[in-house]
């Protein structure tokens, strides 16, 4: 099944730009994936999604787990999360108020509203610390981003 | 004891904007602000930086309208080294900033304006977007977001991506342009221009549903900036800045881009981190002015293209020669995105976009260099100070957007005092609140990896500070 890859952030934000770290270590890949890097998602990219059999987007995530005392939320010793890839079922509905760009669920349910895309749809998240100005990802998003490579990897080769 | 009603828009990584309206004792709007809480910082840690990297630097301000910046940019360091870009690279950058244009105004309306204008303000806003609109009228909807991927796709063939391209320098561009990259945007006229005719069509079909809107969300006489040619046509690239009050009558002409600092001036508000430009010579805030598209349709004497003049002669045939209605920014965002198409085409069949002769190149020979030009928001303004090693010393940016900041503020305000009842609340109020300033079209969102959604919350504090009312939109 023919798979679209595609990983987006904003690689001046830090680990923000994890997903496309993750493109720079994932190696080869079967020769029915094509990847796309992105800044975010628009709307443009739901007519290509449907031109294929399943998605897969690879984002950032915040991470958030209990803080101790003292920790600022979101401070690098809170990153322990895990990366996960999870079928994107949730049936989104689309805000439009002063937002340049949409969401993983907006996207695949808007190409299956109007391109009938039917194929499956996944949600790589990254769970990551720092979303600070600047390159480079934080040695937290570099062990997430591997861990993920790894993560696609096997689910591309599962699934192929 | 006066009141308070918050609409506080949250995105994932930063809070960019809110907007409080303020109730008196007797229950009734006093005022209103629209509130800027971003603050980036580009124009300093741009400092020390040689002055051919900036176009590059200055495309990271946005991921909307990252080309406004470049051309700007480029322009300034055309005026450090003091040179005439080469004909190929001058209209590549304009054919650039039509696609820029093009895919912008897109964005703003189809996207985040039509599902209020075809399904109406008051409609459910779980359904008031893009799924909505698709469900109405799928054909619309997806011709909205091929026109868009047109624009986009100019800026990829030209620059090398869609977001973010390397492409402009001092002295000109980078990348000489294909025939095969030409052919291919040729091939997406057709489509494009009979987008913006069903567009303009449906528009106008729609506009007596929103005659409370016309007339009082942000219907107020104002001055008029934009960039004319020296026909006084429309130009998005380069000309001179003209000023018109708001019964059109020229109040300033063939003003030099470059010596803005003597006709417009920034004050700055302590609740809001975004400048507030004014024209000088009326001082502040009387000297409120506004740029963008219902500006540069209020000013020129025509757009130079046939379609789009046709439109515009009826736009302002309805009325005056002058619109003041804030709702009427949509319209002249249609005339213009048509004018796009058409000028996109006249560029392609010019056998100059071809050629190969693209940069100039000279050494630093002025420490002074301004950049002005038509963003889709309206006129921008990058002025660069350097040293004689061409090392950025200053940097100052005048934004389309913070050039109608007092005008969004008033537009706020009367459309709050027309439709907001904090007695009897209800999110269609608010909407229309929010509605204005899509008017705008303000870029808040820019170069973040913002989530795509907006949570709307409105509070409504007694005397004492209590919560006498909330409203939250998910």
């Amino acid at each position: 099944m023919s798979t679209l890859l595609i990983a987006i952030g904003n690689t001046l934000r830090r680990d923000d730009g994890v997903a496309h770290r993750v493109l720079e270590v994932l190696g080869p890949l079967p020769d029915d994936v094509t990847v796309r890097a992105l800044m975010q998602l628009t709307p443009e990219i739901s007519e290509e999604i449907s031109h294929f059999g399943r998605i897969l987007i690879v984002d950032a995530e915040a991470a958030q787990t209990p803080t101790a005392p003292g920790e600022l939320p979101g401070s690098p010793a809170s990153a322990a999360l895990s990366p996960a890839i999870k079928p994107i079922v949730r049936e989104a509905s689309y805000n439009a108020a002063l937002c340049h760009s949409m969401g993983a669920a907006e996207i695949v349910a808007l190409s299956r509203s109007l391109y009938a895309f039917d194929g499956e749809a996944h949600l790589c998240h990254i769970p990551v610390p720092d979303f600070s100005e600047g390159e480079g990802v934080s040695p937290d998003g570099e062990a997430n981003a591997q861990e993920a490579a790894a993560l696609i990897r096997d689910f591309l080769h599962r699934h192929a | 004891m006066a009141e308070r009603i918050i609409i506080n828009p949250v995105t994932r990584i930063e809070g960019h904007a809110k907007i409080s309206i303020y109730v008196d004792d007797s229950d009734k709007v006093q005022s209103a602000q629209f509130h800027i809480v971003e603050f980036r910082g580009f124009e300093k840690f741009c400092e020390g930086r040689p002055f051919y990297e900036m176009p590059g630097l200055m495309s990271r301000i946005c991921g909307i309208c990252p080309v406004s910046h470049i051309l700007a940019s480029a322009k300034a360091g055309d005026a450090i080294l003091g040179i005439t870009v080469p004909p190929a690279a001058e209209k590549q950058r304009r054919l650039m900033n039509y696609g820029q244009v093009l895919q912008s105004h897109a964005l703003s309306f189809f996207h985040l304006s039509s599902p209020d204008l075809l399904l109406g303000m008051d409609s459910d806003p779980k359904t008031r977007n893009i799924f909505g609109l698709a469900a109405m009228d799928e054909d619309f909807a997806r011709r909205g977001i091929r026109l868009r991927q047109f624009g986009q796709r100019i800026i990829e063939l030209l620059g090398g991506k869609r977001i973010h391209p390397a492409w402009g320098a001092p002295g000109g561009v980078l990348k000489v342009l294909t025939t095969g990259e030409r052919d291919e945007m040729l091939g997406w006229i057709p489509e494009a221009h009979k987008t913006m005719e069903i567009a303009l069509d449906k528009f106008k079909s729609i506009l007596d549903d929103f005659s409370a809107e016309i007339s009082h969300a942000g219907n107020f006489p104002s001055l008029y900036m934009g960039t004319v040619n020296e026909d006084g046509y429309m130009d998005f690239y380069d000309g001179r800045l003209r000023f018109v009050d708001s019964e059109g009558n020229i109040v300033a002409d063939g003003l030099k881009p470059w010596r803005y600092q003597t006709f417009l001036a920034e004050a700055s508000e302590e609740w809001s981190f975004m400048k507030f430009p004014y024209y000088k010579s009326m001082g502040y805030p009387a000297g409120m002015y506004r740029v963008g598209p219902l500006a540069r349709c209020n000013l020129v004497h025509a757009t130079g293209t046939p379609f789009a003049d046709r439109e515009l002669r009826e736009f302002r045939q309805r009325r005056w020669v002058v619109r003041n209605e804030s709702f009427l920014f949509h319209q002249a965002r249609l005339i213009e995105m048509l004018h796009s198409v058409e000028k996109i085409e006249e560029l392609l069949t010019d056998p100059d976009i071809l050629q190969e002769n693209i940069r100039g190149r000279a050494d630093v020979n002025n420490l002074t260099g301004i950049g002005c030009s038509e963003a889709p928001r309206g006129t921008l303004f990058h002025h660069y100070e350097v040293d004689e090693d061409g090392l950025v010393k200053s940097v100052n940016l005048v934004i389309a957007t913070s050039q109608n900041n007092l005008a969004m503020n008033r537009a706020v305000e009367e459309t709050a005092r027309h439709f907001v009842s904090p007695g009897r609340l209800s999110e269609g109020m608010l909407n229309r609140v929010e509605a204005v300033i899509r008017c705008y079209d303000p870029c808040l969102s820019c170069s973040t990896h913002a989530i795509g959604q907006m949570p709307l919350i409105v509070e409504l504090r007694g005397p004492g500070g209590e919560l006498v009312d909330r409203l939250q939109r998910d």
